[in-house]
């Protein structure tokens, strides 16, 4: 008797846990390589800073806003739910850039040139990587305040383009575009090794690109 | 120096600026105290980046891009220009003024090729000249209970009930700003406060501002305002600021909103407590 009342308790338990445990659970990835490794183009301390603190603490904000929006999503809170979004969009769009991000680096002695169909796509598209970088430049040092810019396949047009976010708006669920190559412009990215002067940062990250992986996203991209 | 060369200084000074009158060029002020008076709260290092460097490129982009562009821009001060900002004028605003604030009469257009310009470098050096020059005094010069006016105190307790309450709200206001941009303490014009945040070098003041109001206190929250010593502590440079924030430079500028002549304040010239 006991071992029915046992399993009938269990059951509900059983059940709630199911549930709790579908729930996404986040977790910051780890680097593919020291937090020194990007030296002398990035320090280590703000590498360390990036991953372990700001990441960090997307991958957090994240995990709560996504349980806040499921146990409102139980209860049918749709007002709550809509509410919640921009702590999501901020929270998960920083776990999401930040996570591609730091694939899109490599060590500066493990650098190549963009390579296959990734560099035809450039030289199509700019004439030639430096007029890419010139153009990229640009625009990332336009960006007002904190974002991303980004090297991106348009799927419609099929061709790339160079494009910004503000904030940790993640690329692909916003614009449609595919992100290739992004590079983080908010201040903490740099400031620490840079100060204001995010052109010399702009200047300097195009030495650790790792275009073995923004190949890698543009064969995926133009597959599709 | 001759005559004959004056002329020809003018004569070039003329042909540089088309309509006649020289640019009237904004100048990065001179801060009233040491930028070291400012620990532990703010460090060195960052007061002295974020006037010189920071501040100091508004003025650049206002002098070297606004200014040239947009030539009739020239002697509009650094408040009509805020004021300006996603101003829709039309003949009716023209007619109807802006009643008794003296900063509003008027409607000014900003031509649409310097739109974004004037927004992130007059809001710029607008927001930080309140800031540096009426927002902060030197650490241990000031105490809220003794500097800040009566006037001022009795808003703060009708808005928030007590000083710790309004600690409270705006450091969650503040901390809660997504990237880039300011908190801020604002009037209305009839004396009441209430707390607003605005995103980049936005302010209350924007005629297009989703929530109006005079700002007398504002906090910077964009990350070169605090990384250097707090990194990604947002929260612990909050809590340090209200240690040195200037509250008869902030009972200066509600005292100025209350009575109807915000316009009287020139963010530009160091609060007068600066004076003694």
């Amino acid at each position: 008797m006991l071992r029915a009342q046992a399993s009938r308790l269990a059951r509900p338990a059983l059940l709630f846990a199911r549930d709790m445990a579908s729930a996404t659970q986040l977790n910051l990835p780890d680097l593919p390589y020291d937090y020194g490794a990007l030296e002398p183009v990035i320090i280590g301390e703000i590498m360390e800073l990036h991953h372990k603190k700001h990441h960090q603490a997307y991958v957090n904000g994240a995990n709560t806003a996504l349980e806040q929006y499921q146990e409102a999503q139980h209860k049918g809170d749709v007002s709550k739910m809509i509410a919640l979004q921009p702590a999501l969009k901020f929270n998960g769009g920083g776990h999401l850039n930040h996570s591609m991000f730091w694939q899109m680096l490599c060590p500066p002695k493990e650098y190549e040139p963009p390579a296959g169909a990734l560099e035809q796509a450039i030289e199509a598209e700019f004439g030639a990587l430096e007029a890419l970088q010139k153009q990229f430049n640009a625009k990332a040092a336009g960006v007002q305040g904190s974002g991303w810019c980004w090297l991106a396949f348009n799927s419609e047009v099929k061709n790339l383009v160079i494009a910004t976010t503000a904030n940790q708006d993640p690329l692909q669920p916003t614009t449609g575009l595919i992100p290739v190559l992004g590079v983080d412009v908010w201040e903490h990215a740099y400031y620490l090794q840079y100060k204001n002067v995010r052109p010399d940062y702009l200047k300097k990250i195009w030495e650790v690109v790792n275009w073995k992986e923004c190949g890698r996203r543009y064969q995926e991209a133009i597959g599709k | 120096m001759k005559l004959s060369l004056w002329l020809a200084v003018l004569a070039v000074a003329a042909a540089a600026f088309p309509h006649g009158a020289a640019a009237q060029n904004f100048t990065l002020p001179s801060l009233p105290y040491e930028t070291d008076a400012f620990e532990p709260s703010i460090d060195n290092m960052t007061m002295t980046f974020h006037w010189t460097r920071h501040t100091n490129a508004f003025v650049t982009n206002l002098n070297s891009q606004v200014l040239v562009k947009c030539p009739e821009l020239n002697g509009k001060s650094l408040l009509e220009l805020v004021l300006a900002v996603g101003a829709k004028c039309n003949s009716w605003n023209e007619r109807r003024g802006w009643g008794k604030r003296a900063a509003r009469d008027g409607c000014l257009t900003i031509p649409t090729e310097c739109e974004t310009l004037v927004r992130n470098n007059a809001g710029g050096f607008w927001n930080h000249g309140l800031f540096f020059l009426h927002n902060l005094a030197p650490a241990g010069t000031q105490k809220y209970s003794d500097d800040a006016s009566e006037e001022l105190q009795t808003a703060i307790w009708e808005a928030f009930s007590d000083y710790d309450t309004l600690k409270a709200n705006f450091s969650a206001a503040a901390a809660g700003v997504f990237g880039s941009g300011w908190a801020w303490l604002v009037t209305d014009d009839d004396g009441k406060l209430s707390i607003v945040t605005t995103p980049n070098q936005d302010n209350p003041l924007f005629a297009n501002a989703p929530a109006k109001g005079w700002p007398i206190l504002g906090l910077d929250v964009w990350e070169h305002a605090y990384y250097l010593k707090y990194y990604n502590v947002r929260a612990s440079y909050i809590a340090a600021f209200f240690d040195v924030i200037n509250w008869k430079g902030v009972s200066a500028v509600y005292a100025a909103a209350k009575d109807g002549s915000y316009g009287s304040i020139d963010v530009l010239k160091p609060a007068a407590n600066f004076e003694d």
